[in-house]
């Protein structure tokens, strides 16, 4: 439990963490900026929130939520903070082998990842919901937990990355890059109910929540972990 | 002497830095996009029936295909190429100069260039061909299609196949052209991702230019490919200046 103190206390101290949340702010608040210029405000608040942030928002999310923490086990690996960790690990574990200690480092590190991509995502969210609350009706609140679970899985999945490649853009890009050749690829494949965005603005289509939209960040958090736990490039600890 | 060295400087960089997981990557993305670019595709063609080589020009002339989906996933797989072997520490001995070791990569580059190339052109025509007729003419429904939304009918004035080798030719300097400011970029900043991203920003901005101005006929076409192999020549004078000058021993690579 200690380990998941520290760890998410680091991600508070993480510059990369402040600078997606201001992004997402600026992208999030540039679109509530246009809604509220170009539109005439009628009060929905409902509607207010999901038109402004499915306006920017949504396709550079990816990219958001890898940003705060998911190389960090790579600059550990670096300086060699990682195998100290896990040497402190194994002197409270001795009956465990180095391998067993190192995966399980860094299994715990994913859902520290994880979490790190969820709150990067909700605390922009959260932000403008309560802006939006001020300015009119309470919106749907069942909306923040879409950015929560979208986060959760691309972080993930970024954080799985990291162990099947040497270089350290690859994990902070390659989501991106997914989640634009799905968005140009599901409807021609007629995957149209998965269609990204869709995750985390049910509105780019005027659709409500459905368990659809927590499907892919489950297939993506299981893929990242897949990659955690089977990933060779961590044997270079 | 020279000729042998030069030979296998060459043989070397050709074959001990090959990219094989980031190749197997790409072979899986293309079949995936040649898929998918067909299905939509075969949406089209309910309003004006296809052939498999106009939907072949099709899908060489999309912005979407050529410029966002194949151009940086070919720069992500060559982008490595340069910095195999230490970035040149032993290979410059075994190749007896630099510039034999940078002639070598270039190789390199346009050999990669031509197989991505290769299985872009394969996958697609497979997909076509399964999916649409063979015809080699016009049809006069796809040419009304294409002039109804903007292109001039001059396009269409040659017979598909040498417009089409026309447009492939010129994609394949595109990205040639790409692989060297690649390379070029690579000497300057020793890190694989800066280089990556220079390459790609200025591929995006001269694909988009050279897709969206002009016809795409045969002699535009003609004209295009010889810009772009002179770019691509310019480009790798840069780089033969550059690797002179470098302080090859002190560099650390990223």
């Amino acid at each position: 439990m200690n380990f998941f103190k520290a760890d998410i206390k680091r991600i508070f101290t993480e510059q990369s963490f402040w600078l997606s949340i201001v992004l997402g702010a600026v992208l999030l608040f540039g679109g509530l900026g246009y809604c509220l210029s170009a539109e005439d405000f009628t009060e929905d608040a409902n509607g207010l929130y999901s038109r402004a942030q499915a306006l920017a928002l949504p396709f550079a999310a990816p990219l958001l939520a890898a940003m705060p923490y998911s190389v960090m086990i790579m600059t550990e690996r670096e300086t060699k903070f990682g195998a100290l960790m896990i040497l402190k690990q194994s002197g409270t574990h001795k009956q465990r082998k180095q391998s067993k200690q190192s995966r399980h480092y860094r299994i715990k590190r994913f859902f520290t990842v994880g979490l790190s991509g969820a709150a990067a995502l909700f605390i922009p969210h959260a932000a403008m919901f309560a802006v939006c609350a001020v300015l009119g009706n309470m919106p749907d609140i069942r909306l923040l937990a879409l950015p929560v679970t979208f986060g959760f899985g691309w972080a993930a999945l970024s954080y799985g990355l990291t162990f099947v490649n040497r270089q350290r853009y690859v994990p902070l890009v390659m989501p991106q890059v997914l989640y634009l050749l799905a968005i140009y690829a599901f409807p021609y494949l007629k995957l149209d109910r998965f269609y990204p965005p869709l995750d985390i603005s049910p509105a780019l289509n005027g659709s409500i929540i459905t368990t659809d939209r927590f499907v892919l960040p489950a297939v993506l958090a299981l893929a990242g972990l897949f990659l955690t736990a089977f990933g060779k490039e961590a044997d270079r600890q | 002497m020279k000729k042998t060295k030069s030979l296998r400087g060459l043989r070397f960089s050709l074959t001990e830095h090959i990219p094989a997981a980031r190749w197997c990557l790409a072979l899986a993305v293309i079949a995936f996009t040649a898929t998918v670019s067909v299905r939509k595709y075969i949406d089209l063609a309910e309003t004006a029936a296809f052939s498999s080589f106009e939907a072949m020009f099709l899908i060489i002339t999309d912005i979407t295909n050529i410029v966002f989906i194949y151009l940086p996933l070919y720069l992500f797989t060559v982008c490595g190429i340069m910095f195999g072997g230490d970035f040149g520490g032993i290979d410059i001995l075994r190749c007896g100069s630099r510039g034999r070791w940078l002639a070598g990569k270039a190789v390199t580059y346009a050999v990669n260039t031509a197989l991505f190339f290769a299985a872009v052109l394969t996958a697609n025509l497979i997909v076509c061909s399964r999916t649409f007729e063979f015809s080699s003419v016009w049809s006069s429904g796809f040419v009304g299609f294409r002039t109804m939304t903007g292109s001039p009918a001059a396009d269409f004035s040659a017979p598909p196949l040498p417009t089409i080798t026309g447009a492939a030719v010129s994609a394949l300097l595109l990205y040639l052209f790409c692989g060297m400011i690649n390379m070029f970029f690579s000497l300057l900043t020793d890190r694989e991702s800066t280089a990556l991203f220079v390459s790609l920003f200025a591929g995006i901005a001269l694909g988009l230019l050279n897709m969206t101005e002009g016809s795409n006929g045969l002699g535009s076409q003609l004209l295009r490919c010889l810009a772009l192999a002179a770019s691509s020549g310019a480009a790798y004078v840069f780089a033969l200046a550059a690797v002179s000058k470098k302080d090859l021993g002190r560099v650390k690579t990223g």
